[in-house]
């Protein structure tokens, strides 16, 4: 025999009860009153309960919500990336400097440069500290200077790698 | 025009059409509302903390896993924003929330919800939100928003068998008292 406890009667409203459970449930409601009129109250109770209405949010809730996200995303400024440019301004000046020492090597084996006229009036501009420039990248140190550059160049790409790939962990690490 | 499902707005908003988060708001906020309504049991807290809420699954949108459906997602975070809120107000909650050996006898409030009452129905709702915090929430959870027990425990971060105990605890309180005001031959 089946005691018709509350916890009985809950499970016979969610319909959790077996069919040998239920037809026993039936059987013993037919014989108990007081446990009919707990089940009568608890059918009340969920039927009722199955009612309750939503309250609406504020009026011009969403449109408050989208504005303060707009408001939000303005107000983030990119991040300049000062490890990026330094790597570009780096490269740049590399790739300036080749271009001079092939411009000077070509001037060596041709005699005569169309650009001289320019050099002339920017040496005229810019005086006498030209001419150390200009000495600096004579063919003796062309070499150097190439080398030199293509070891930074090396380094920075390496740090650039070694940077994505800590920024990747840290990325998988947030999402999992 | 097509009805979206919540992962398609999902993906939309991830592709950078922020405004779709609209239609989610527009699909929750009510639901959500009378959550925290029932929780904070103060109007304006309830808006402060709804906003709050949608603010933080907006951000975390990016880091939903699609193991769970959103909505239970999202009314995690909804619950958890209500907490804050209360305990930041110093409420004493903490040992209200600990157990659920919570106070169902709703005796002392009887007389006066039952006196102004107009019928059995609004007796029941005017109950609801006299039964303890949890027990309130879990019938709001499985009754307004249609959730499954298993659903209400991952909100809530309570075992199966609590959120079960608590959905029976608010149940049999609201039962004994219709049973004292001879209300369920009336309602049925």
């Amino acid at each position: 025999m089946i005691k018709l406890t509350d916890e009985i009667l809950n499970k016979y409203i969610d319909g959790e009860l077996d069919v040998n459970e239920l037809a026993e449930v039936k059987n013993e409601l037919g014989k108990d009153d007081e446990a009919l009129a707990r089940l009568k109250a608890l059918r009340a109770v969920d039927e009722s309960l199955r009612k309750i209405e939503v309250e609406s949010a504020p009026n011009n809730f969403t449109e408050r919500i989208m504005q303060t996200l707009a408001a939000k995303s303005k107000a983030v400024k990119p991040k300049i990336s000062y490890f990026f440019v330094s790597i570009v301004s780096i490269f740049s000046l590399g790739v300036i400097a080749i271009m001079i020492a092939a411009v000077r090597s070509l001037d060596k084996e041709t005699g005569q440069s169309a650009i001289d006229p320019f050099i002339d009036k920017a040496k005229e501009f810019v005086g006498k500290n030209l001419n150390s420039f200009h000495s600096f990248f004579s063919n003796q140190n062309v070499l150097l200077v190439v080398s030199t550059l293509t070891l930074i160049l090396l380094v920075t790409a390496y740090f650039t790698f070694e940077s994505h790939r800590n920024f990747k962990n840290k990325l998988n690490s947030i999402t999992h | 025009m097509r009805h979206l499902s919540d992962l398609e707005i999902i993906d939309s908003i991830n592709r950078g059409n922020t405004a779709d988060y609209s239609l989610l708001v527009n699909k929750y906020k009510d639901r959500a509302f009378s959550l925290l309504k029932r929780l904070l049991k103060n109007e304006m807290d309830a808006e402060e903390a709804l906003q709050d809420s949608f603010l933080k699954t907006y951000n975390s949108l990016k880091s939903f896993r699609r193991d769970a459906q959103f909505s239970t997602w999202l009314y995690k975070i909804v619950y958890n924003t209500g907490l804050t809120v209360l305990s930041s107000k110093k409420r004493k909650i903490e040992h209200e929330m600990s157990s659920i050996d919570e106070s169902f006898d709703l005796g002392k409030y009887d007389n006066q919800i039952y006196s102004n009452a107009e019928n059995a129905h609004q007796y029941i709702l005017k109950m609801v939100d006299k039964l303890p915090v949890r027990g309130a929430l879990v019938v709001i959870l499985f009754y307004m928003d249609g959730m499954s027990l298993s659903e209400i425990s991952q909100v809530m971060g309570t075992s199966l068998v609590n959120t079960k105990v608590l959905l029976h605890r608010s149940r049999n309180a609201l039962k004994d008292l219709l049973l004292k005001h001879n209300y369920q031959e009336e309602m049925l």
